[in-house]
């Protein structure tokens, strides 16, 4: 079933998302039609390439690997590895919390680094305060490093 | 001398406030300097007021001693107080009654002297504020600030089930209050929208309304007066709303009820009086019959209820239904003797019931008791006592040369003369009142001085101490001066009254 | 150096932010080289950035400078400016009163410094954001804050109860609340508040999709200020959390999320007032009504005054309802009030708070007029104001919240919402009688630190000032109606 809600001018310019299209609440059709414009696919196709150049790459590294490698299995190599840990018995077994903070730290400071990319990628527009901007920015992660550090969490051995 | 005209009104909301924050600078181990100070500033106030009574010309309707200034310019909030006929002696009344009941706590309380007298003063100048407020807003705020030293007055040194009766107190005067508000902030938009002017001036208010500038819907009207109706018929109180008092009076120490009694209540005749019947005379018409017949009714109930008590404040309380039935009823007959009986009455029920309370309160000190069953034949150990209870017993129930009659008589020649439907009618039940205050009044009387006595513990009462004369003799000097030369007193509220009842079209207003 | 992307005038707008940024990274890295002895240094580290942003503000304020800036996404108008000023100060009163209850609970550290400076930040761009996603950036700032520092008493299970209970219905109300902007976008095509509002008035009145978008944004707004039926979390929150952060979640962030909503409302959502003030009318007497009526059962003195914050949301409402000059200076004046009035009593609720003693029930009051005579009278001050009795600030507040909806004759509101006051007299003066009627239960003596004398004199000289001479604080306060242009 098809419940119009909006029917706005066709073929509008700036058309924004919910505007102009007819679509239903029902979930069978919900897609507006302009999720099969041919343009909009046309600009999806490069991503298209990548995810299938991508998975190429992958497959093809542990082919070659298995092709290309020698074998000489024992029973500790053909063990499963889970960052150290014993992998059979129950699963409820107690490990350092500090895998927790070491974690987290990481994905902290991996996410603020990822921000490095599209500054430098629109660099030249950004002229020279996009470089004051990342200064600042390096120096707000460096402050939160020192604390970190002085706080002792990238201390293995401190209780 | 200059000076003291034009700040005097001032200086009588300030002297207790003075001296209620030098007190609180005293040691509070030190009682008697504390009382002696108290004193002090009461009496300074009462001071103050006569000065008013003697500089206060009687032609004249407007009010006098005006102060104006602006106080929040940005909503038009002024300090603007004044005095006139009505609130002149009710301005006195409060002044005079602080100093007795100051007077009448020196033995009786015994604990926290200091908060006690701090409360009592601010609890008169919250009094004096709310009759010499002529902006609604600063009117509102002196009647919210009042509750809050009363509540402790009867929270701290009350008795029995003081917190309960405390709280019911301010529950039910800050539900009316909160109405009150709602309506000065309509009326307030109102003139606002019709005149472009924001202000809370009162004589603003009544000139706009008097000139047809302001002219509001009759059907608002209605609403508007019954918000300010809810607010002081509870004060007064007017039956069914007076539950509140009987706890109240009961439980308070005998300065809270003579204070409650003598003043309080009176609030609520004064705003009625001052704001309901001025403000909204359309509306005032169509609530007339049925306010009457609340009066009636809290007359004839409150003096049938006080006939049964046992516990003799608990009767005083109720005799005050009574008696503010007659306040009501006097002023709602709009003629110049039940007006200005009304205005009398009031102060003769602050005298008799004040003078009641307090012979309530120096029995109670000796015996510890109010119930009337433990009494009888106190007037042997205790003649001078006998005496005073006697006189003021009759000041209340009205005998002629004594000031209740001078009131009652006023109203019911009033009521009798009055021109709405049903006047005799009324009235005729009404005067059955005063026929009914006689019976308790002396019933009670007899069972509690005369005859025998009956208790061993009563034999050896003391007589009034020199303090305790010092009390009740100037109440029982009023109650002579008011019953033998009322004229003295009517004389100044006659130009406001008349101009009450018959109001100019356009009044001049003082700016 | 500059581009289209960033203007000179920009970094000046956002000056006072800055300089608390600094400062916030600032006791964070000093806290970690002071000894246990100095760690009184990190409050006062943030009270001179406080100081200092403070000043900074005040340059703005007189300097006419265009306030808008970084692509129109913020807009430091005086409405905004007022609010800083008022957050400013809540959060100094609250530094004040941290130090000793931090070194008594054995918590004094400089990272709960910096998370107050943080959230201040997330404040300040709450009322200065026009643009819905710095908006609600803005506030998950400020929320996610308020998450730790509730549960920063680690070894204490009430805490982490609350923080946690905070937590999860805090992101889910963010939730919704973001679905609501996303719809916004969707129907106008734009998160700037006032291109919003011409494009809703170009739809018809009645459109459906704004109105779920109407709806999800009030749900959503409507949890951060604790308005009913999104309340549940807020006696939890306010009962568990470290007292002085309850001080502070209390008064600030709630006059932050009252200005974002007014922002929201009276900016962005002005053509569709014919459809949320019902809903809002409704919310409003709901709120007051059970925060009150709830309140009077309370014994847990924290649990009541979390219950009278529910109550003073709803009155806070009405002003939003009447949405008129009235009805903004009202809520304007009313969080100034709010700030010395709440924070006043809640440094009494913080004193109370000894070594063997937790002090939030009521009867760990009992007698206080013999044991401290002036703490007694600071709490009956701080009470009758949020009672809104005359001559307290309190009152100014309430008299303009009633006004406004009477001028805008929605009597029954009002007749409602003062019966509610009244009643609130009742549970108010419920402390009153333990106070000053009861007897003393034990001997010990309260002792104030001079930076919760300080926070007192503060809040008791302002609470009276307020109320006797409001003039100036009015003026100040009609500030804030420069949201209407």
């Amino acid at each position: 079933m098809i419940i119009p809600i909006f029917t706005g001018p066709p073929a509008n310019k700036n058309l924004t998302p919910l505007e102009g299209q007819t679509y239903s609440l029902c979930f069978g059709h919900a897609w507006p039609h302009f999720a099969f414009d041919s343009d909009m696919l046309r600009s999806y196709l490069p991503i298209l390439v990548q995810l299938i150049l991508v998975s190429l790459v992958g497959f093809a590294i542990i082919a070659l690997s298995y092709l290309v490698g020698k074998h000489k299995p024992t029973p500790e190599k053909l063990m499963p590895y889970e960052c150290g840990v014993r992998p059979t018995g129950g699963a409820h077994e107690r490990f350092p919390v500090k895998f927790y903070l070491v974690a987290m730290l990481f994905i902290l400071f991996d996410v603020e680094v990822v921000f490095l990319y599209p500054w430098a990628v629109i660099y030249r527009e950004l002229l020279f305060f996009g470089f004051f901007e990342m200064l600042t920015f390096i120096l707000v992660v460096l402050a939160g490093y020192v604390y970190i550090w002085k706080k002792g969490a990238l201390d293995w051995n401190k209780n | 001398m200059e000076f003291f005209n034009s700040y005097i009104l001032t200086l009588l909301i300030l002297t207790p406030v003075v001296g209620a924050l030098v007190l609180a600078l005293l040691n509070k181990e030190k009682a008697e300097t504390l009382r002696r100070t108290a004193f002090g500033f009461g009496l300074l106030t009462f001071v103050f007021s006569l000065h008013l009574v003697a500089r206060f010309s009687s032609g004249q309707s407007g009010f006098q001693f005006a102060e104006n200034h602006a106080w929040i310019p940005a909503y038009g909030i002024r300090y603007h107080v004044g005095v006139d006929g009505i609130s002149l002696w009710l301005v006195i009344l409060a002044t005079f009654l602080t100093v007795v009941s100051i007077l009448a706590s020196w033995k009786g309380i015994e604990k926290r002297v200091k908060e006690f007298f701090i409360f009592i003063l601010l609890l008169e100048a919250g009094m004096i504020g709310v009759f010499l407020s002529l902006d609604l807003f600063l009117f509102y705020v002196f009647w919210e600030v009042m509750l809050v030293p009363m509540y402790f007055l009867i929270g701290i040194w009350g008795h029995g089930r003081r917190i309960y009766a405390a709280v019911k107190f301010i529950i039910y005067t800050a539900v009316g209050s909160a109405l009150m508000l709602v309506a000065i902030l309509s009326l307030y938009f109102l003139n606002a929208r019709a005149t472009g002017v924001y202000t809370f001036d009162f004589p603003i208010w009544l000139n706009n309304i008097a000139s047809n500038r302001l002219w509001i819907d009759p059907h608002i009207q209605n609403w508007l007066f019954l918000a300010f109706f809810a607010s002081f018929a509870i004060k007064v109180p007017i039956f069914p709303l007076h539950t509140w008092l009987p706890d109240a009076h009961t439980e308070a120490p005998t300065a809270g009820s003579v204070l409650l009694a003598g003043v309080l209540l009176k609030m609520g005749t004064y705003g009625l009086l001052r704001f309901n019947v001025q403000l909204f005379p359309e509306a005032t018409r169509t609530f007339t019959p049925f306010i009457i017949t609340l009066a009636i009714i809290g007359i004839i109930y409150g003096a049938l209820v006080a006939m049964v008590q046992p516990d003799l404040k608990r009767m005083v309380a109720y005799s005050s239904v009574s008696h503010l039935g007659f306040v009501v009823l006097g002023i709602f007959v709009f003629n110049m003797q039940g007006v200005e009986g009304a205005i009398y009455q009031m102060l003769n029920h602050g005298i008799s019931t004040g003078g009641l309370f307090l012979i309530v309160g120096m029995i109670y000190e000796r015996r510890h008791t109010r119930e009337i069953a433990e009494f009888g034949g106190l007037a042997t150990p205790m003649p001078r006592l006998a005496t005073c209870f006697m006189i003021i017993t009759l000041s209340s129930i009205g005998l002629p040369l004594l000031n209740g009659f001078v009131g009652e008589f006023l109203i019911l020649v009033g009521g009798f003369g009055a021109s709405i439907a049903r006047a005799k009618l009324y009235t005729s039940l009404a005067a059955t009142g005063v026929v009914w205050g006689a019976v308790y009044m002396l019933w009670m009387y007899q069972r509690v001085m005369l005859g025998e006595v009956t208790h061993e513990a009563n034999k050896s009462l003391p007589d009034l101490s020199g303090r305790e004369k010092w009390v009740l003799v100037p109440l029982i000097l009023l109650a002579l001066w008011m019953g033998i030369y009322p004229q003295f007193f009517l004389r100044k509220m006659d130009a406001s009254v008349s101009r009450l009842l018959n109001p100019p079209i356009v009044m001049m207003v003082q700016k | 150096m500059f581009n289209q992307y960033f203007q000179p005038n920009d970094i000046l707008i956002i000056y006072p932010e800055l300089l608390l940024a600094l400062f916030a990274m600032g006791v964070m890295i000093i806290d970690l080289f002071l000894d246990r002895a100095w760690k009184v240094l990190n409050a006062f580290t943030a009270l001179v950035g406080i100081a200092y942003a403070a000043y900074a503000l005040y340059r703005l304020k007189s300097n006419a400078l265009n306030l808008s800036g970084y692509n129109h996404a913020i807009l430091n108008d005086s409405f905004a400016i007022y609010f800083q000023f008022v957050f400013l100060i809540a959060t100094a009163l609250v530094i004040l009163i941290s130090a000793r209850y931090l070194s008594i609970e054995g918590e004094n550290r400089g990272d709960y410094y910096a998370l107050i400076l943080l959230s201040l930040i997330g404040m300040n761009f709450m009322v200065m954001g026009i643009d819905l996603i710095t908006l609600y950036i803005a506030l998950e700032l400020m929320a996610v804050s308020e998450y730790i520092l509730v549960g920063y008493l680690r070894t204490n299970r009430q805490s982490n109860e609350a923080a946690m209970k905070f937590f999860l219905l805090g992101a889910f109300s963010s939730g919704i609340l973001l679905y609501g902007i996303s719809l916004l976008y969707g129907i106008s095509g734009s998160t700037d508040l006032r291109v919003i509002a011409q494009r809703l008035a170009e739809r018809p009145s009645h459109d459906p999709i704004a109105l779920v978008a109407v709806v999800t944004l009030t749900a959503g707004l409507l949890f951060k200020i604790g308005g009913v039926p999104f309340h549940q979390w807020l006696p939890d929150a306010y009962e568990g959390a470290p007292s002085t952060i309850t001080t502070f979640i209390s008064v600030a962030p709630k006059a932050a999320s009252f200005a974002l909503i007014l922002r929201i409302f009276i900016v962005g959502l002005k053509p569709l007032e014919t459809s949320w003030v019902p809903v809002l009318s409704v919310v409003c007497v709901l709120t007051m009504t059970l925060g009150n009526i709830t309140a009077i059962s309370q014994s847990n003195i924290k649990r009541l005054l979390a219950y009278s914050s529910i109550a003073h949301a709803g009155y806070l409402l009405l002003g939003l309802i009447a949405g008129n000059e009235y009805g903004i200076t009202g809520i304007a004046i009313y969080f100034l009030v709010y700030a010395f009035m709440n924070i006043g009593i809640w440094t009494l609720v913080v004193a109370m708070r000894r070594k063997d003693l937790i002090g939030d029930q009521i009867q760990d009051m009992a007698g206080m007029i013999y044991k401290n005579p002036g703490a007694a009278v600071l709490m009956l001050v701080f009470l009758l104001s949020l009672a809104g009795i005359p001559p307290t600030a309190g009152f100014i507040g309430k008299y303009y919240l009633f006004a406004s909806v009477i001028q805008t004759h929605h009597y029954v509101l009002a007749v409602i919402a003062v019966l509610n006051a009244a009643i609130s007299l009742y549970y108010y003066f419920r402390v009153v009688v333990v106070m000053f009627m009861s007897e003393k239960t034990d001997e010990e003596k309260m002792t104030l630190s001079p930076g919760v004398l300080t926070s007192l004199a503060v809040t008791l000289v302002f609470t009276l000032l307020i109320g006797i001479y409001p003039e100036p604080f009015i003026r100040f306060a009609q500030n804030s109606l420069s949201l209407f242009q």
